[in-house]
């Protein structure tokens, strides 16, 4: 081992000394290289550079420079002297030890450059300097993982948003009241994204509190200008909001207009009853016309530029939940009016072409049969149904016969592009619910984990 | 249906060929007449404790105010005015029954009697019968029933008697009720008034109790008349009118505003004689609400409404004056109707008959049966036995043991909208329970032991269906384990008089499935007091603790114990034969306490009232 050590630093050595004699008009004194790792984790205890001399004769005494994004004594430390001697034929190693922060920085530069001979200024071009990454260990503490927003109990209490780690081994509840020792009011409904900024809506709180998505810092709230909020969706800088308004009244729902650089509401675009989820695909918004406490059929086409509705679009009854497929199809689950509204109507998923806003195909359920929860992975289509997911294929679909596993009573799910299936359980609705993980190459359950009351909505972090 | 009319028929002839047997009788009518005789001579071995008129005039005018520092009830109150849910050794609001002489008048559509709708002030006396009673009192009767009753007390006089007082934030309240009674003829009639602003600051906060301001009124009409020598005609009335906002919580604002209009109407011809009592009574209870989400002011509103009408035949035969069996049958309609309630009928007959043995001056016990008919589902057979024996002057053994039901009410079975649907294949929640008691009196002191269990099934439990949709299901069984001590000792000394009551309950009660406490039952509850009259003069010390009570069925949340105290004084301004004038001045919570018998929803601090009484 040692001795193949010593053969690499012999070859390394020799490989330096070589190219420093191809530059030996720049090098007016000493031949010198430097030798070091071009990426040093923060973890590791130091920064190590070897110095070898070729040329001249005794001991020559060397400053340097240290550059960089980094920073000493946060980042690294530097002895006192800025000073090293190396004797001709021989090897200076020098240490700089790392500190280990629990801060998130990003990777960051260690610049090291020899500027001096024996009081010399000494100009070694590039062969003089060495960069050095370091680095950074840390992570946000919500990064690469999943946000789960609980709704929590009604009236009495708040909701709260847990996180999952990717890897699907931890569980930490309720983030936000952790980091602001503060909470998101009542019926935590959703959250929408805007660069590194979360928004967290609160529906019966008529409250959107903003939050770094990462550390989960409270840094605004959006209190004026909703009511019954719903979803939130960012389009270049401007937050679109789903409002039920009240929720008694059919005609005063609206899409609230946010400016999210003062986090104000700007102004509204009213649609039918009930909005409730929305879509955006690179070019209009899409939002599914629930119907609230009633029962509504549409799909609001809005366009951004002009926040005017271009069209509505008319799927079955109940528009659950929508996604977009690889050829760039909008596919709608509509649930059917519920039995007790007196007027049952069955379950519809509608395909819809995005250019020209028209329904290209239609898949009627069993009037009694009332789907949700679509999600789209390449060309696999999954839904729910009475506690069964199924799977179908979007290039060539049918209504399934057969389902691929069945479940619990299932709240919400969502699928991630590895085909883990990330399903909501929300228990009785009077304790904490569970996060049930599915591998959805075996249909088998990996995981469970428990999150807060009622958990609604899963969002990828 | 037509069954029905048959039987009752049937009874309507026993009625008058037990009247027409009891001419030759002798017996004078009483002076004093009870409007529920239940409650005394069939009701062995259970626990009775009677709030009576002078303390219901001092101190409350709703029923959770009257019981909340008299009894271990834990109410689950939405804030002062607001909803006001009991439970009683840890049952459910379904499972207490309020029963307004004699008739139980728990909600038809939620099965439950809201006790900030029943203004206490218009009654003589209030009986808390803790342990089942549905054999005698019909649905709901598991973990009590709270008995409403107004005496008919014939004797030359006429009486009125005043209450007006005011409390913090804004709290006006008034009560008149004028008495007139002669040797044939009785009559009372009453109207309690109460509206407060209730604005209360939320302590440590800098919010108010927004949209909690009440309004409630409350009519009460009494008539007795000794028609022939053994003949008594009864009329029992009385109307609620409720306006309330409800407010919002720490963390979710309300716009509701809710009415509430009941009227309870109950007719009863009475036939006394040595051997045998025969009662015709006919009831007709109206109930309504209307919710408004957005105000009572606005025009959006749902509403839901039943109309029971029951006819109701009671004999009562007594074989020795140590021995009796009273019969009742009992025909039942119910018609509900409302935005979200399919409009539907119900009809019940039902048949009870109890029988009481008083063997010797040491034992007595009783024996009781109940099985009712009904259109909508098969009603259990329920049995129950209780017993008292007395060991020595001081010491008395009670047990009693019964079979109970609270019946699917109609939301359960008719809900029709608003995510939800009722069930047409409930079963009634059925319950086994046991109590042994210990009652102890001495000179100054009185002690009672209770120990009981309840083992509750076929819960009636709202949760989503595999389509989502909301349904109520038999699913949840319960344990239910505790203890109670009451405590009374009283003492005089020339001018001055002590009393200190003291209550301790201990409740375990149990999901049998989860191991889990039900939710906002708090394992234990004290009350205390102490009272103290000097001459003109009385002061007295209230204390309450509740322990942390439970919000979520998997217990990991709570709402935290606390411990409440107040204190008043009265002064008697006039006390003369005719002319009575007390003043009193009471400070509720007065270590301004910050706490919650509902999470999320504050309690008032320090606050104050004012009242004064006049009878003449």
């Amino acid at each position: 081992m040692k001795l193949l050590k010593s053969g690499l630093f012999l070859a390394i050595a020799t490989l330096v000394l070589f190219s420093s004699c191809e530059d030996d008009n720049t090098n007016p004194s000493s031949d010198l290289s430097i030798t070091a790792d071009t990426t040093v984790d923060e973890t590791e205890s130091a920064i190590s550079i070897e110095i070898s001399r070729t040329s001249g004769v005794g001991i020559a005494v060397y400053t340097y420079t240290v550059e960089g994004t980094s920073t000493a004594a946060e980042d690294y430390t530097l002895p006192q002297e800025n000073t090293f001697s190396v004797p001709v034929n021989g090897t200076t190693t020098l240490e700089f030890p790392l500190i280990n922060d629990q801060e998130v920085e990003g990777d960051e530069t260690f610049i090291f450059t020899i500027t001096e001979e024996d009081d010399q200024t000494l100009d070694l071009g590039e062969d003089g300097t060495v960069t050095i990454t370091i680095a950074d260990d840390d992570t946000f503490p919500y990064e690469n993982g999943l946000l789960v927003t609980n709704e929590g109990p009604f009236n009495t209490g708040f909701g709260s948003v847990s996180f999952l780690n990717n890897s699907f081994t931890s569980v930490d509840n309720d983030i936000y009241q952790d980091v602001n020792n503060d909470n998101l009011g009542n019926i935590v409904q959703s959250i929408g994204f805007n660069e590194g900024d979360a928004y967290v809506v609160a529906n019966v709180s008529n409250r959107i509190t903003v939050v770094d998505r990462f550390t989960f810092e409270e840094k605004a709230r959006i209190e004026n200008g909703l009511e019954n909020p719903r979803y939130f969706v960012a389009i270049n800088g401007t937050g679109y909001v789903s409002n039920w308004g009240d929720p008694f009244v059919a005609t005063d729902d609206f899409i609230a207009i946010v400016d999210l650089a003062t986090n104000t509401v700007t102004g509204t675009i009213p649609v039918s009853e009930g909005p409730e989820r929305m879509l955006y695909n690179d070019s209009k918004l899409y939002v599914a016309q629930k119907g609230g406490f009633g029962v509504n059929n549409e799909i609001t086409v809005i366009d951004p530029t002009t926040n005017t509705v271009d069209t509505t679009i008319t799927v079955g009854d109940v528009p659950e939940s929508m996604r977009l497929s690889e050829n760039g199809d909008l596919w709608v689950i509509a649930q059917g009016s519920p039995s007790f509204t007196g007027n049952e109507t069955p379950g519809v998923i509608s395909r819809i072409d995005t250019n020209t806003q028209q329904v290209t195909a239609t898949f009627i359920f069993a009037v009694d049969e009332h789907p949700a929860y679509i999600n789209i992975v390449e060309d696999d289509l999954y839904y729910y149904l009475n506690s069964a997911v199924y799977k179908g294929s979007v290039s060539s679909f049918v209504i399934p016969s057969t389902e691929e596993f069945t479940t619990t009573f299932l709240y919400n799910m969502f699928l991630s592009s590895n085909r883990t299936l990330i399903a909501c359980d929300a228990g009785d609705f009077a304790s904490n619910g569970n996060i049930l993980i599915y591998d959805l190459t075996t249909n088998t359950l990996t995981t469970t984990f428990e999150v807060g009351i009622i958990p609604g909505n899963v969002y990828l972090n | 249906m037509r069954k029905y009319c048959y039987v009752f028929v049937i009874c309507l002839c026993l009625l008058g060929t037990s009247m027409c047997a009891q001419l030759d009788s002798l017996q004078l009518l009483p002076e004093v007449v009870l409007s529920d005789v239940k409650l005394r001579d069939f009701s062995q071995g259970t626990t009775k404790h009677t709030v009576t008129d002078s303390m219901l005039r001092a101190s409350a005018s709703s029923l959770t105010q009257a019981l909340r520092q008299e009894s271990l009830i834990y109410f689950r109150e939405n804030g002062p005015g607001g909803v006001s849910s009991p439970s009683l050794r840890g049952t459910s609001a379904q499972q207490t029954a309020v029963v307004w002489n004699g008739i139980n008048i728990n909600s038809q559509l939620n099965g439950q009697t809201d006790f900030n709708t029943i203004a206490t002030r218009n009654y003589d006396n209030l009986t808390l019968r803790s342990g089942g009673g549905s054999i005698p009192y019909g649905s709901g009767a598991i973990g009590g029933s709270v008995h409403l009753n107004n005496e008919i007390r014939f004797g030359n006089r006429f009486e009125n008697d005043i209450i007006l007082s005011y409390g913090s934030f804004n709290t006006p309240s008034g009560h008149y009720k004028s008495t007139y009674a002669s040797e044939r003829f009785y009559i009372d009639a009453g109207v309690d008034y109460r509206k407060s602003d209730n604005d209360f600051e939320y302590l440590d906060t800098d919010e108010r109790n927004e949209n909690g301001a009440f309004e409630n009124t409350n009519l009460n009409l009494n008539l007795g008349v000794k028609i022939a020598p053994r003949q008594l005609l009864k009329i029992y009335h009385n109307t609620f009118l409720g306006d309330r906002n409800f407010s919002g919580t720490l963390t979710a604002p309300s716009d509701d505003g809710y009415k509430d209009r009941n009227a309870r109407t109950l007719v009863e011809w009475a036939t006394l004689s040595n051997k045998v009592d025969s009662k015709l009574r006919f009831a007709h209870v109206f109930e309504q609400f209307e919710y408004f989400p957005n105000g009572l002011q606005d025009t959006i509103s749902t509403l839901g409404k039943a109309n029971r009408f029951t006819a109701n035949y009671d004999l009562t035969y007594r074989f020795t004056d140590k021995t009796s069996l009273k019969g009742v049958v009992d025909f039942t309609s119910v018609a509900g109707d409302g935005t979200n309630i399919e409009r539907s009928t119900r009809n019940l007959f039902s048949a009870v008959v109890l029988w009481s043995h008083k063997v010797n001056q040491k034992f007595s016990y009783g024996a009781q049966v109940r099985q009712e008919v009904t259109n909508d589902f098969d009603s259990p057979l329920l049995i129950g036995v209780g017993g008292e024996y007395a060991f020595a002057k001081a010491y008395t053994l009670t047990y009693n043991t019964s079979r109970n039901y609270r019946i699917p009410t109609f939301n359960d079975v008719y809900w029709q909208g608003a995510g939800a649907v009722g069930n047409r294949d409930l079963l009634p929640e059925t319950s086994w329970q046991a109590e042994l008691g210990h009652k102890l009196s001495f000179k100054n002191l009185s002690l009672g032991v209770q120990t009981y269990y309840i083992q509750t099934k076929d819960l009636i439990v709202w949760q989503p269906n595999v389509q989502g949709i909301w349904s109520p299901v038999n699913v949840n069984s319960t344990e239910h384990l505790g203890g109670e001590l009451n405590a009374r000792y009283d003492y005089s000394v020339n001018n001055h008089k002590f009393s200190l009551v003291g209550n301790y309950g201990y409740t375990s009660a149990i999901n049998t499935e989860t191991g889990a406490q039900l939710i906002y039952v708090p394992k234990q509850k004290v009350t205390g007091s102490l009272g103290y009259t000097f001459r003109k003069w009385t002061t007295f010390y209230q204390f309450l603790y509740n322990d942390e009570a439970f919000t979520t069925t998997d217990n990991t949340d709570s709402v935290a114990g606390y411990a409440v105290s107040n204190m008043g004084v009265s002064y008697k301004m006039l006390d003369q034969q005719k002319h009575k004038v007390n003043i009193s001045l009471r400070a509720l919570n007065i270590y301004n306490k910050n706490y919650q018998t509902v999470a999320f929803r504050p309690n008032p601090g320090r606050n104050f009232l004012i009242q004064t009484t006049y009878n003449f």
